[in-house]
């Protein structure tokens, strides 16, 4: 019921874009509505939509006020949350109270546990939202088979890159211009970087290699870990892990040596646990002089602390050896849904259209530094608006290996294994072949545990 | 060691005496190093409030932070919705179900004290038993059932099941109202009156102090909650403050040292501190005589 | 029955009624679907699939089991007796001849009724490996940092320490139990040459150790279900040293939505619950003491 009624309203919208005047296809679709809901839709409703960051909380007013959003939304108003935690944001679905639309996370699982809806028909019957206007990488993770559950939105774009705080770099004695490309000659910065004070303390660190994008995967940010050192730990068509290889077990060794020099338990300290803030607060303290970050990490790092970002710049994420000269890249990124359990989702739907616009585009990229996957947006984007920034836009047409886009319905699940297995190497409990094995044992179990064998 | 100094007999060789003092100075030194280091997190959650940011992650730590940010306090208050998350803590969580269960704890703790009938010991064994049944249990059904009855984010889950007797509540009124003394109702009885208004009128006046150990315990658990809210509210416009303040910590997590995250966690945690604080300052025989009450008779 | 017993029964069973109808509808019914869901595959979105046994006997050889069962075991074994230490200790200090003793009993005892989450907001900030108020000292005068919180050896040890801190009620019951027991037990043991070590160990302990079961058993319960503080502190880290049996079973329920799975370890924790309480009690014979006619 609910499809036909989507399919009567699509093809409404279709009918008005084909009239040729966008005020047309405004009325058009405004009109049925009324029939639809009546004293709804006269009134307006309330769309609720919510995001996990917390980024753009802090300019929610801004972002409510552009013209394009009023525009779109007509009658009905917009509810915006932000820093939804991940316990709501899950807990919500599972009560069957999420939002109507929103980007939180958890992707895959919402479009394989059928929780978000398809939007294949409001992408038909749309005339903001085109393939072709997208970077296609962010096309494909939209998709689970070959159905659209999702639009790219808010932060997409690329998110490989090493950062290095070039002042740092030179203080210890190093060439900003000659960076490392392999995990070897990483280590040779970081051991120059990493200073403790006469009594042992840590003052200072030169990489945690898992800090932000270096510890992202698997999941619509890829997996870092497996594209440095070249595999894939799924295969969809055979529906089978290839966690428990050499390649896995070296990356978390090779990884993990960084972090025995820090000293396990400094770097805890440093990190997520206590509060140093998580995705790369030790570098915007200072502390840090270099992270494996994506695109937005420049602008971030320019809004949050300026006086660190001018001396911030981008080269490739390195890798090891054998892989010498690979440049790799990672697409990627984020989308909003449309919730199944939303009360409103052809009223839901414009969102989707609003967060393209120059309006919302304009403000995330100026006060935070994020872009969209949105072509016309980020072909007019100020390319070098950032220091280091530019090197994520030349990687475009630079980058020799694109990491795949994998899809694995049980993939938060290997995230969590996978982050207790390389601590557990990294405070030497396991060797990287053990943890290797251990994840490859679980994750089997639990795809099948929750039926997707 | 009181009874000690009261009973020593009154000659007493020298240097006993001199031992006598090495332990009252040692008792004294134990009694003020601990609570120092009892009152220590209460003094750095209050002064690192009023710090900027440049105080905040230092070595050596600022224990007098100077200069001050008094408006540390009233900008934290105001960066969420905290006069919302006060208002449904209070007035849709915490009396509701304060007056829920002293009405129907003491329905329930009359009938096992002050009235006569087959099976009521056996009933009050369940009632005990109950407490022994850990949450965990009952949390992933209970749940599931508020889901189906379409109360997820609604005071309803924690609000209804208060109206139904609390076994500890129970336990501690039955104590109570077993050590009034028994002529009272039955001169009550002869005159014809019922047992709903010998209650009303006779036994809960006499027990206000207990009443008002269950009123203040419950408010304070409800004040203090955090499962129960986490599970069943997942919309910001239903959130109390226990959430909120978590939302604070999420921006620390996030941003790190910057914008007064820290500040402002300390200044919201002072806040939500400080009722805490007042009513254990004007209500200090109620807490300490209800605790004693239910651990001691038992 | 007689009418007139049948009246007061019926009044009875009225008057109790409320919890009566909590009871089935808050505590058998749910307990009762809480066993079924534990024979089951349920996610809340799909229906329950039967699964017979299949969730316990996972648990008999599974890593994450084990190791969430031991930290919790490790977390009874060890916090509830330091618990009931600090508060035995606390309550002895203060029933000693000292002035502004109601000063220190609220001191001692606020810990114990402040919101959970503003105890551990302000703990992990306290025990900061970096920047907390002790570490930050420590390094100032050249010692080395202690990783209170972000090492997996210290975590536990931490938690202890503010389980002990917080021990305000078992306290004031302790504080009250010792200022009942009769002051000429301690004036005849004087007479008789006992000096103060001889006479807690003969008089206070023996007196008072109905409550120290008491206190025991109240921890214990609590100990198997800890949950919110090293949630709100760590989320069970480092390396999953903090990962109580609590944790991991709110993960099943609320972030995997495996409700079948958690209601099992529900059920399970619950017998850990009864049996180790079974054996307190069994054991509790050999040193509680119990005064003249009990009740």
């Amino acid at each position: 019921m609910q499809n036909s009624h989507l399919t009567r309203r699509g093809f409404l919208r279709v009918a008005g874009a084909a009239g040729g005047l966008a005020a047309l296809a405004a009325c058009t679709s405004a009109a049925p509505a009324e029939g639809d809901a009546g004293a709804a839709t006269a009134e307006g409703v309330t769309v609720n939509f919510w995001i996990f960051w917390g980024q753009p909380g802090r300019i929610s007013d801004q972002l409510l006020a552009t013209p394009e959003l009023a525009e779109l939304m007509g009658n009905n108003t917009l509810e915006f949350r932000t820093s939804v935690a991940t316990e709501a944001r899950l807990a919500a679905i599972a009560a069957g109270t999420p939002p109507d639309i929103g980007a939180l996370g958890n992707y895959l699982d919402f479009m394989a546990r059928g929780v978000v809806v398809p939007l294949d028909d409001y992408v038909a019957a749309s005339d903001k939202i085109n393939q072709e206007d997208f970077i296609p990488g962010n096309w494909e993770v939209i998709q689970y088979q070959g159905t659209i559950y999702g639009i790219p939105a808010i932060e997409c774009f690329l998110r490989r890159g090493l950062n290095y705080n070039a002042a740092m770099i030179s203080e210890a004695g190093l060439d900003p211009d000659a960076p490392p490309v392999t995990w070897a000659e990483l280590m040779v910065w970081h051991e120059a970087l990493t200073q403790f004070d006469e009594s042992g303390n840590l003052i200072q660190i030169g990489i945690d290699p898992y800090d932000a994008e270096g510890g992202a995967g698997p999941g619509n940010d890829g997996w870092t870990l497996n594209e440095s050192w070249g595999f894939e730990y799924f295969d969809e068509d055979t529906k089978t892990f290839n966690l428990d290889n050499e390649l896995m077990a070296e990356g978390m060794e090779t990884m993990g040596e960084f972090i025995k020099l820090i000293g396990p338990d400094n770097l805890v300290g440093m990190r997520a646990v206590e509060g140093q803030g998580t995705w790369g607060g030790a570098y915007n303290a200072g502390i840090q002089a270099m992270i494996i970050e994506g695109y937005w990490h420049p602008g971030e790092t320019f809004n949050e602390k300026p006086d660190i970002a001018e001396h911030n710049r981008a080269t490739w994420c390195p890798v090891p050896e054998n892989r010498r000269g690979e440049k790799i890249q990672y697409g990627g990124g984020h989308m909003v849904q449309i919730f199944k359990d939303g009360k409103y989702k052809d009223e839901a739907w414009p969102v989707a259209e609003w967060l393209q616009t120059d309006g919302w585009c304009d403000l995330i990229f100026e006060n935070i530094g994020w872009l969209p996957a949105y072509k016309p947006y980020f072909n007019n984007a100020d390319t070098d608006k950032f220091p280091g920034l530019q090197f994520y836009f030349d990687s475009v047409n630079d980058a020799t290996y694109w990491g795949p886009l994998i899809r694995c319905e049980i993939e938060t699940f290997i995230s969590q294994k996978y982050e207790e297995a390389r601590e557990s190497v990294f405070r030497g409990k396991a060797t990287g072949a053990e943890a290797a094995a251990a994840m490859q044992e679980a994750a089997v179990a639990e795809y099948k545990a929750a039926g997707f064998a | 060691m009181a009874v000690e100094a009261q009973f020593r007999p009154s000659t007493r060789p020298r240097d006993e005496s001199v031992i006598d003092l090495v332990n009252q100075v040692l008792k004294y030194l134990i009694l003020i190093t601990l609570a120092v280091s009892f009152v220590m997190p209460f003094y750095w959650m209050m002064s690192s409030a009023v710090k900027d940011d440049n105080q905040v992650y230092t070595v050596p730590p600022v224990w007098f932070p100077n200069p001050i940010f008094v408006e540390n306090f009233w900008n934290a208050w105001t960066s969420e919705t905290f006069n919302l998350w006060t208002y449904n803590t209070v007035v849709r969580y915490a009396v509701p179900v304060t007056i829920g269960t002293v009405l129907s704890s003491s329905l329930v703790a009359y009938s096992f004290a002050r009235l006569q009938w087959k099976g009521r010991d056996l009933l009050f064994g369940v009632v005990l038993a109950t407490l022994m049944i850990p949450d965990w249990v009952r949390l992933v059904p209970l749940f599931v059932i508020f889901k189906n009855l379409n109360w997820i984010n609604t005071f309803l889950p924690l609000v209804v099941p208060a109206f139904f007797g609390n076994a500890f509540f129970i336990f501690l009124l039955r104590q109570f109202f077993m050590a009034l003394p028994t002529e009272l109702s039955d001169a009550a009885r002869i005159d014809g009156a019922n047992e709903l208004s010998i209650m009303f009128r006779i036994i809960l006046p006499l027990s206000r102090p207990a009443l008002a150990v269950v009123a203040l315990f419950t408010f304070m658990n409800a004040w203090n909650d955090y499962l129960g809210p986490l599970i069943y509210m997942n919309i910001e416009s239903k959130w109390v403050l226990t959430l909120g303040v978590g939302r604070l910590r999420s921006a620390v997590d996030e941003i790190g040292n910057t914008k007064l995250a820290y500040p402002y966690l300390m200044a919201v945690s002072t806040i939500i501190t400080l009722p805490v604080f007042l009513a254990f300052f004007f209500a200090q025989r109620s807490f300490i005589e209800g605790i004693s009450l239910t651990g001691l008779k038992g | 029955m007689t009418g007139h017993d049948k009246r007061s029964f019926w009044l009875g069973l009225a008057f109790a009624s409320p919890w009566i109808v909590g009871f089935l509808a808050f505590t058998v019914f749910p307990i009762g679907s809480s066993l079924y869901y534990s024979f089951t595959r349920y996610d809340l979105v799909r229906d329950p699939v039967w699964l017979g046994l299949d969730n316990y006997v996972a648990f008999v050889d599974n890593t994450d089991f084990r190791l969430v069962a031991g930290n919790t075991l490790w977390w009874v074994l060890i916090s509830s007796p330091l618990g009931v230490l600090s508060a035995f200790l606390m309550a002895l200090l203060l029933n000693a001849k000292i002035v502004l003793r109601s000063f220190f009993r609220a001191v001692f005892f606020f810990p114990a009724i402040v919101p959970v989450v503003v105890t551990a907001f302000v703990w992990i900030f306290l025990l900061n490996v970096q920047y907390g108020a002790i570490n930050g000292s420590l390094k100032h005068f050249g010692f080395q940092v202690i990783p209170f919180i972000s090492s997996p050896r210290l975590i536990k040890w931490s938690l202890v320490l503010i389980h002990m801190w917080s021990q305000g009620a078992a306290m004031v019951i302790f504080l009250a139990t010792l200022q009942d027991v009769p002051r000429s037990l301690y004036e005849a043991a004087t007479v008789d040459g006992a000096n103060a070590t001889r006479r807690l160990w003969s008089i206070t302990i023996p007196m008072v150790s109905p409550v120290i079961l008491f206190n025991l058993v109240i921890s214990l319960i609590g100990g198997f279900q800890y949950f919110t503080l090293p949630w709100l502190m760590t989320g069970g880290g480092p390396n999953r040293a903090a990962e109580f049996y609590a944790i991991y079973l709110y993960r099943n329920a609320f972030q995997w939505f495996r409700m079948g799975k958690a209601s099992a370890l529900a059920w399970v924790l619950f017998l850990l619950i009864l049996g180790m309480t079974y054996l307190l009690f069994r054991s509790s014979g050999r040193f509680v003491y119990y005064a003249g006619s009990g009740r």
